[in-house]
């Protein structure tokens, strides 16, 4: 069995009287799609939240790689190759496309602490930008304002961000959320390439999307895990079917 | 911030060589009216680095303009000039070393929770300057000498001779301008525009927003010392209103009328305000009632500032779409 590149133990989240995270402990192995399905409000993006440093953990333990990350700040853990991606849009709409990447590649830089030479100057960064924009079908694009173009255009740059850092776990919080059903299948598409070299944590509601991408499923309930495992035990599985599955509004 | 159109690069490569006859033709008045405003200008540059670079608006920036005045009025020897080799870097240093203390409390925030932290310390140094007895109180100070600018012994350029220091304001503004635009450049500046634009999510990317905010705090308040030691020798005295919120104030102005878009903005702003200020005061005893018309009058009209009187229409997200 590969080694498990994410662990979290009892992680918990309180915001006053609400438990957002309830004592989830997962594991998340090197290469695997893991997705993470459940209800609205059913804490998966403060999981996700948790995960990447934004904001830190009421109780429990997070390991990445290895080592301990509980109480790393997100640009420490995202220096360690933790990339994450949103659910609503947050890329830097005044910024061409080719910005936002070269943004995202600069990141890599050991620091940004520089104020002579031309950030245009650096080679390294530039490539980094542009193997993001191509990844994510964005190069014909490059000198677009963000904020111009489409919906689906957008979301892809949102990955293409994150990409541009060379993480190894990309935590993505629903890319397909409000994409046609032509992007939908190009997203599917690049996550499956993207599946070559990295691991991936997704959120999405978009179930015919989870189960044509995901080795494992996680499915969350007011904040707990209800179930993890394979697609097939997921889709068998009566008490996911009676929590989640079954209702006619996924 | 946006690079500069053509149109408005050249403008301004004219401006600065009009300017450089000014001592040739004008009369003393004149040459120190001139003096004053690339002296604000550089002060208004060094809180557009802050305002348009970080997207950080301080209400007081005037605070490093007063210690960058005092810093050389309080050094230099009671007989004789200090040479400006040691004491420009001096100041700038003292300045960009309280800038740092200051700047790790309050680059914490933002927004409003910023404006009003940055105006509560720039009145505590007010009035720690006002009451201080060691930099002569609510009176201030003289610099009884005029910095010397010496080379292998002997006097290079004597900043007692007004064209000379007009020049030497000239070199000093032209200089802040190419250093700030190399910093915004350079990996630093896309980096303080990105936190600009959208902090979070320069944070997920790994970028730790506050070490790079914090060093444009720094920059910024090293910068406007200079403009704080132009100002304490060319008026050779310094005193407590030079802290005021007052001041803080009329450089945002600057900044605000000059346009936030642009880098030439803040300079476009001082020499517009002042310039402006003198005609009107010429003009009426009301010149303040006119000034607040003028500055409500650019931002109603032109939401982009003076600068953008000289550039042509940004290129709005649909024309800059075609690859």
């Amino acid at each position: 069995m590969a080694e498990a590149v994410l662990v979290t133990e009892s992680l918990s989240k309180r915001f006053g009287g609400l438990v957002a995270v309830n004592d989830v402990s997962l594991t998340v192995q090197t290469g695997d799609v893991h997705c993470v399905i459940g209800p609205n409000g059913a804490g998966k993006t403060t999981l996700l939240n948790l995960l990447s440093g934004a904001l830190p953990p009421t109780a429990g333990q997070i390991r990445f790689g290895g080592q301990e990350v509980t109480s790393l700040p997100a640009h420490r853990r995202a220096r360690l190759g933790i990339g994450r991606s949103f659910q609503r849009t947050n890329i830097f709409p005044e910024f061409t496309v080719y910005e936002n990447c070269r943004l995202g590649a600069q990141a890599k830089l050991r620091s940004s602490m520089h104020f002579v030479r031309p950030a245009e100057r650096d080679v390294g960064v530039r490539e980094r930008a542009e193997r993001a924009m191509e990844l994510v079908g964005l190069t014909g694009r490059r000198q677009a304002l963000a904020s111009a173009l489409s919906h689906g255009e957008q979301r892809q740059l949102e990955i293409g961000v994150m990409l541009a850092t060379e993480p190894s776990l990309l935590l993505l919080d629903e890319p397909m959320a409000g994409m046609s059903a032509d992007e939908t299948t190009r997203m599917v598409a690049l996550i499956r390439r993207l599946k070559a070299g990295h691991t991936l944590v997704l959120i999405e509601h978009d179930m015919d999307a989870v189960f044509a991408v995901a080795d494992i499923i996680t499915v969350m309930v007011n904040g707990a895990v209800l179930a993890s495992g394979k697609p097939d035990e997921i889709r068998r599985s009566q008490a996911v079917q009676d929590a989640y599955l079954g209702s006619d509004d996924a | 911030m946006d690079r500069n159109p053509r149109l408005l690069t050249i403008l301004a490569v004219v401006a600065v060589l009009a300017l450089a006859l000014v001592p040739l033709f004008a009369e003393r008045y004149t040459i120190q009216l001139f003096t004053k405003i690339m002296t604000m200008a550089i002060f208004a540059m060094s809180l557009g680095l802050l305002v348009s670079g970080v997207g950080l608006v301080s209400l007081g920036h005037a605070a490093f303009f007063g210690l960058g005045a005092y810093v050389l009025a309080l050094t230099s020897p009671a007989n004789e000039g200090a040479s400006l080799w040691w004491a420009l870097p001096l100041v700038v240093l003292v300045t960009a070393a309280v800038a740092a203390a200051i700047g790790a409390l309050v680059v914490r925030t933002s927004g409003i929770y910023f404006i009003m932290l940055t105006l509560a310390f720039g009145q505590m140094l007010f009035y720690l300057f006002h009451d201080a007895k060691f930099a002569g109180g609510s009176d201030g100070r003289y610099l009884n000498f005029r910095p010397t600018v010496e080379l292998l012994g002997s006097e290079l350029l004597s900043l007692n001779d007004r064209p000379t220091l007009f020049y030497v304001a000239l070199v000093f503004m032209v200089a802040t301008y190419g250093i700030i635009s190399m910093i915004l450049n350079a990996p630093f500046g896309r980096a303080i525009v990105g936190i600009r634009v959208n902090e979070p999510r320069m944070k997920a990317l790994g970028y730790n927003t506050y070490a790079y905010k914090l060093a444009a705090f720094v920059i910024a308040g090293g910068l406007c010392a200079v403009a704080g030691f132009l100002y304490a020798t060319q008026y050779r005295a310094v005193n407590p209103a030079l802290f005021s919120w007052r001041e803080s104030g009329l450089v945002l102005m600057m900044v605000i009328l000059g346009g936030l878009r642009s880098r030439l903005g803040p300079a476009i702003g001082a020499f517009g305000l002042v310039l402006f200020e003198e005609t009107v005061q010429a003009l009426t005893d009301h010149w303040l009632l006119a000034t607040g018309v003028f500055v409500i009058v650019v931002v109603l009209l032109l939401p982009d500032g003076l600068a953008s009187l000289f550039q042509r229409k940004q290129p709005t997200a649909a024309e800059a779409d075609d690859g």
